[in-house]
């Protein structure tokens, strides 16, 4: 891994955001809506036998998941920007490698997550009085496990990109939404039917959120589950770049990674 | 041209399923020179090409650059070799300067700033650095991409169809511009284009494949004849029959297009001959003309007819 291209790529990405309205409406409108719709929503809730503590962790919550969503969505839109381009080939016929060019990426989508999740608490904290950071310390433990579980998916998704191109582009910004109900964001894994419950345990993210949630309700950090949630997240991480590696090499045997911009 | 090749291919094989998309292709290009590889549509070009930039992998054979083998030493390679094509673009969303910068620290390309100010001069797209990619014209895309394939000084080149939606008098800047690259920096250039005016007048060899196999390899001259001879064509003025008798008594190929129009297949060498011999036979030319075979013929006939349209002629 060479880090000169690797700074490259983050320069290339940071050119890009600079020129596309598309990823600022991502990136920042979508996030700043969301908290403001959010922050009401857990002011309305705070009336309620709910509680303060409960409807902060909504707000954090939903922080969290946006800090993960837009690592995710960087790596992968930011691979589709090439497909869109035609430029894709263009990117690889140089020295640069995969491994440089994504990682580039999720770094570029960490700036922007740790940016936009500080735009969002000082908007939830200046508009509603709520501050996510009053759990302390443990927000930069919460943080790495979702920036190594939002890692994972963003390669795990990227992977389908460069197996069926265009055809899944929707799923770049799409897929992660299909894990949000098992999150345990807006509410405990308890709220889950019986059944189902298994999803929200596999994944590392409900674990971060029921250990913020506890912290808000005023209890300790759950550290047990979250090592669980750690170590989970590295598997993934680990079992996601195994996948695309098969991937992307299976695509340039059979040619389909030449013409993924056709 | 002499010398160690800048590029080695030997029995390259690309298999998609059972299909042999390339066969046990082999070829060199040496320094200064320029090859170009022509051929049908599905005729194995493409995939060579992607198999010569890493972007395919091969089934078989060996890809050698500047004499070190591409698989092992790629990233070494692809410092020194850099490609341009109509169908493979630059980022859309950034403009010229910023794509050239991205590409230039790519390739760690030293003093970027003025290499791209150098460039964009060259191709005369100065005016448009600040300019998104995607807002230029076909035209200044191409010369942007151009500018792109050049930026890490390389010292071969790969082209696929580079001029394919350029106004003619740009394509005659861009054969001229490749000309001086060739002979100022011994720059070694692998060609497909469908333009065989642009193939003969740029190309020192040319390779034809057909179904990922080579089947002709000369200079774009000697290619021209395996397609056969000359066609004279000869506007007279009298006999019909006097014209038909003379050239049945000299055993020449013949056509009457027109009462007083004959097509006659010749050989270049003797067509002053048949001219002399049928003013000999009283006859009255009123015109003439040579139709000598291209390269473009012996591009339609092998991608219509296949090699048994080569071995006809």
């Amino acid at each position: 891994m060479d880090w000169h291209r690797t700074k490259i790529v983050i320069l290339y990405s940071y050119y890009h955001f600079r020129h596309s309205m598309e990823t600022w409406f991502d990136i920042i409108w979508f996030p700043l809506i969301k908290v403001i719709t959010f922050g009401f929503l857990a002011f309305v809730l705070s009336k309620s036998e709910l509680g303060i503590g409960y409807t902060q962790s909504l707000i954090t919550g939903l922080i969290y998941w946006e800090m993960m969503r837009l690592v995710q969505y960087s790596v992968a839109v930011g691979v589709l920007w090439d497909v869109w381009s035609d430029s894709l080939t263009s990117l690889f016929i140089t020295p640069l490698k995969m491994s440089e060019f994504l990682f580039g990426q999720y770094l570029s989508g960490l700036i922007k997550a740790i940016l936009m999740s500080a735009v969002m608490v000082l908007f939830s904290w200046i508009l509603f009085g709520y501050n996510p950071l009053t759990i302390g310390l443990m927000v930069v433990l919460y943080f790495i496990i979702l920036a190594i579980f939002g890692g994972a998916l963003s390669l795990f998704i990227t992977s389908l990109i460069i197996r069926f191109g265009t055809n899944v582009q929707s799923m770049a910004w799409g897929l992660i939404y299909l894990l949000q109900p098992f999150s345990a964001i807006f509410y405990p894994v308890e709220a889950l039917p019986q059944f189902i419950r298994w999803v929200a345990y596999g994944l590392p993210i409900s674990y971060v959120m029921e250990s913020v949630r506890a912290q808000h309700l005023g209890y300790p950090p759950r550290m047990n589950d979250l090592l669980s949630a750690l170590i989970m997240a590295i598997i993934y991480l680990i079992l996601s770049f195994v996948w695309f590696r098969k991937i992307y090499l299976d695509a340039k045997k059979s040619g389909s990674f030449a013409r993924l911009e056709m | 041209m002499s010398g160690s090749p800048y590029l080695e291919v030997k029995d390259l094989t690309k298999l998609y399923g059972q299909f042999v998309a390339v066969d046990h292709l082999s070829l060199k290009v040496q320094p200064g020179q320029v090859l170009g590889l022509l051929g049908p549509n599905g005729a194995g070009k493409t995939t060579t090409i992607q198999m010569l930039l890493g972007l395919t992998t091969q089934d078989g054979g060996q890809i050698k650059f500047f004499g070190k083998d591409f698989q092992a030493h790629q990233e070494e390679i692809l410092h020194h070799i850099n490609f341009a094509s109509a169908y493979s673009e630059i980022q859309g969303k950034i403009t010229i300067e910023q794509n050239l910068i991205i590409y230039g620290g790519l390739y760690k390309v030293k003093n970027v700033k003025q290499r791209i100010k150098y460039l964009l001069d060259l191709l005369e797209i100065s005016h448009l650095k600040d300019m998104t990619y995607w807002k230029l014209s076909a035209g200044q895309k191409t010369r942007a991409i151009l500018a792109k394939a050049l930026i890490n000084s390389p010292k071969m080149l790969l082209l696929d169809e580079p001029t394919a939606s350029l106004d003619p008098d740009i394509i005659l800047k861009f054969i001229d511009l490749i000309k001086k690259l060739q002979e100022e920096e011994s720059l070694a250039i692998l060609y497909t284009s469908h333009n065989m005016e642009e193939v003969t007048r740029i190309c020192d060899e040319v390779i034809f494949l057909y179904d990922g196999k080579i089947v002709a390899q000369d200079t774009p001259l000697n290619l021209t004849k395996l397609i056969g001879d000359s066609t004279l064509l000869v506007t007279f003025d009298g006999d019909q029959d006097k014209v038909k008798k003379y050239l049945n008594s000299q055993n020449l190929e013949h056509k009457f297009v027109r009462k007083h129009l004959v097509k006659i297949v010749s050989k270049d060498e003797t067509a002053s001959g048949i001219l002399f011999g049928l003013k000999e036979a009283g006859i009255w030319i009123t015109d003439i003309d040579i139709q000598r075979p291209t390269l473009e013929d012996v591009f339609v006939t092998l991608s219509r007819k296949g090699l048994d349209g080569l071995a006809q002629n």
